[in-house]
């Protein structure tokens, strides 16, 4: 009886593909309609608002995004800022990750659960001492304050994860080159890091997309156009111009690409890493 | 004298073992992130506007708030909003984590999909469903509406429905994240339990309740603290949809706390006070997490 489906089992399958596809429908259809409504036609989007596919495919919209606004600016920052937290976050976690994994001390698990603690209380709600902060050490309002400061926001973070993936490099490595006379150092540098890469590369995921996406705190510590981030700038774009929907949904889906390319690429990375956030394996 | 001594030992061999990997880093995180809960505290005893210092003024903040109407339909709006939301990302999250435990095909595009909503940035949620939403005939959900001959609808103009809108579109944001970590929780339940429940004859609806559910209570929690976390700490969603309106009817505690400090008349230290507020809330649910959760059971890290 192997390798026919019982009509029981059919059904079922039938029923799954229908709920999921329904839900697809829910979760995709929005997004897939701001992104085609920046290619359609202008008058498509009033006339015929359901329809989600243009007649005819127009692109002058972004042409026209990218030569009258400051958006090139902004997605530059927001790059800086993106990949500014990733590496300097990092670094600083990826050392505290190593002292923290291959050395026992006293206070070392207290100490754990305070990084956790504070990983886990949103910035957010310190949204006000952080603005005066930036204000009183002279960062307030400058690119190199922004990267500072979301850098260090998710250092907690990338040390939790980087800790949890350290644990399960053997300490044998570690040992084998301290017996070649290798300084610690040598042995993060040499020993540890290649190995903690796909470590490294998770954590680097969320770090930017999260960093990307950020509007709360930039929206406090950001004020002029040329240092905006791609959602504080798209936002002063709309206000500026909030009946012009072909333009919104093209500077929405400026916003979106790069996220989505994120994730279409690295998903399967992105799930595994999100569990692992959340759950201690 | 010997405890000193094994004390400066102990000084000196993390001065040369882990001291300086971990050092820069916690210097940092003290700096960034645990002075500002402290210098909010003080902030928050003082009357400090944007662009002057403030003077002293012990509890008042709290008195004014704890007595002030707006931020009672301000905290009121946030209990509902939070239950709803929660209740509604883990419920449908857990049926479409049932779902995809289902044996068919193309399952894993599927959930790449229902992911969507929760990649997307909360300003990009914001104006996306501000274009859903809009009351004008061309706003998706009246068009829908008006093709199927029903009469549109005020989503964001009327109170009661603007409430009901802003916890639907967090509910389709956040529901990804439910599902993802139900999944995984579902895969944990052993393959015998379930075998021996069918055995027995169990039902669908058995199953679930009797054999599932219990085995994924500790992930279930997880899942109920981030999301309860992420629900209270969120803003621009809703600064987007609806800044707070109308008449401060879906106005969040943390959209209050912005507004408050950063609004027109930027009431840095009242605001302040209300960061307080929030920050012991979130404090005691992440406490809840670390005892219960991640060091409930002698995990040694």
């Amino acid at each position: 009886m192997r390798g026919t489906i019982s009509p029981l089992r059919f059904r079922k399958s039938l029923i799954s593909h229908a709920v999921s596809l329904l839900a697809v429908f829910i979760f995709a259809y929005p997004v897939l309609w701001i992104l085609l409504a920046s290619v359609k036609p202008e008058v498509q989007i009033y006339r015929e608002p359901l329809r989600l596919f243009p007649s005819v495919w127009d692109f002058s919209i972004f042409s026209r995004l990218f030569s009258s606004a400051p958006i090139a600016t902004y997605l530059a920052n927001s790059l800086l800022y993106s990949i500014g937290a990733v590496v300097i976050s990092l670094s600083f976690a990826l050392c505290a990750a190593y002292g923290l994994s291959r050395h026992q001390f006293r206070g070392k698990q207290l100490l754990l659960i305070l990084i956790l603690v504070v990983q886990m209380i949103p910035a957010l709600v310190t949204v006000i001492p952080l603005y005066l902060l930036m204000k009183t050490i002279g960062l307030y309002d400058s690119r190199i304050g922004m990267v500072l400061l979301y850098s260090a926001l998710r250092i907690p973070w990338g040390i939790w994860i980087l800790v949890g993936f350290l644990d399960q490099i053997p300490m044998a490595l570690d040992e084998a080159a301290y017996i070649d006379g290798a300084g610690q150092w040598t042995i993060l540098q040499k020993v540890i890091l290649p190995l903690a890469i796909p470590g490294l590369a998770s954590a680097a995921i969320f770090t930017f997309v999260g960093t990307w996406n950020e509007f709360a705190i930039a929206s406090i510590i950001l004020r002029s156009t040329e240092n905006l981030s791609i959602p504080i700038g798209s936002l002063a774009m709309i206000a500026a111009d909030p009946n012009d929907w072909r333009l919104i949904a093209a500077t929405a889906t400026v916003n979106l690409l790069p996220v989505l390319a994120v994730f279409s690429l690295l998903q399967k990375n992105i799930i595994a890493g999100l569990t692992r956030g959340a759950v201690k394996e | 004298m010997a405890e000193s001594r094994s004390s400066k030992e102990r000084l000196l061999r993390f001065a040369k073992g882990p001291g300086p990997f971990i050092i820069p880093a916690i210097v940092i995180l003290l700096g960034m992130r645990a002075f500002p809960f402290f210098w909010q505290f003080f902030l928050s005893m003082t009357n400090m506007r944007l662009g002057t210092e403030g003077s002293f003024i012990g509890l008042q903040n709290y008195r004014f708030i704890f007595s002030n109407p707006s931020f009672f339909q301000s905290i009121g709006y946030t209990m509902i909003f939070l239950i709803a939301t929660v209740a509604g990302q883990m419920l449908i999250g857990l049926a479409l984590a049932l779902l995809l435990d289902e044996d068919f095909k193309g399952k894993s595009i599927y959930r790449i999909f229902f992911l969507i909503p929760w990649i997307v940035s909360g300003l990009v949620v914001g104006i996306l469903w501000q274009l859903m939403l809009v009351e004008t005939p061309f706003g998706l959900l009246n068009a829908l509406l008006i093709r199927l001959g029903r009469s549109p609808v005020a989503w964001l103009s009327v109170a009661s429905n603007a409430r009901v809108s802003v916890i639907i579109v967090y509910i389709w944001k956040g529901l990804g994240f439910s599902m993802i970590l139900l999944s995984s929780g579902l895969k944990t339940v052993p393959v015998e339990l379930l075998e021996s429940a069918d055995i027995d004859g169990a039902s669908y609806l058995q199953k679930l309740i009797k054999v599932k559910i219990p085995m994924m209570k500790d992930i279930i929690s997880v899942n109920l603290i981030f999301a309860v976390i992420a629900s209270l700490n969120s803003y621009e969603t809703v600064y987007v949809l609806t800044s707070g309106g109308p008449g401060g009817a879906t106005s969040i505690i943390a959209l209050l706390m912005f507004q408050t400090a950063f609004g027109d008349r930027s009431q840095l230290g009242r605001g302040a006070a209300i960061g307080v507020i929030m920050f012991l809330i979130n404090l005691i649910l992440v406490l809840i997490y670390v005892r219960k959760v991640r060091f409930g059971k002698g995990v040694t890290a």
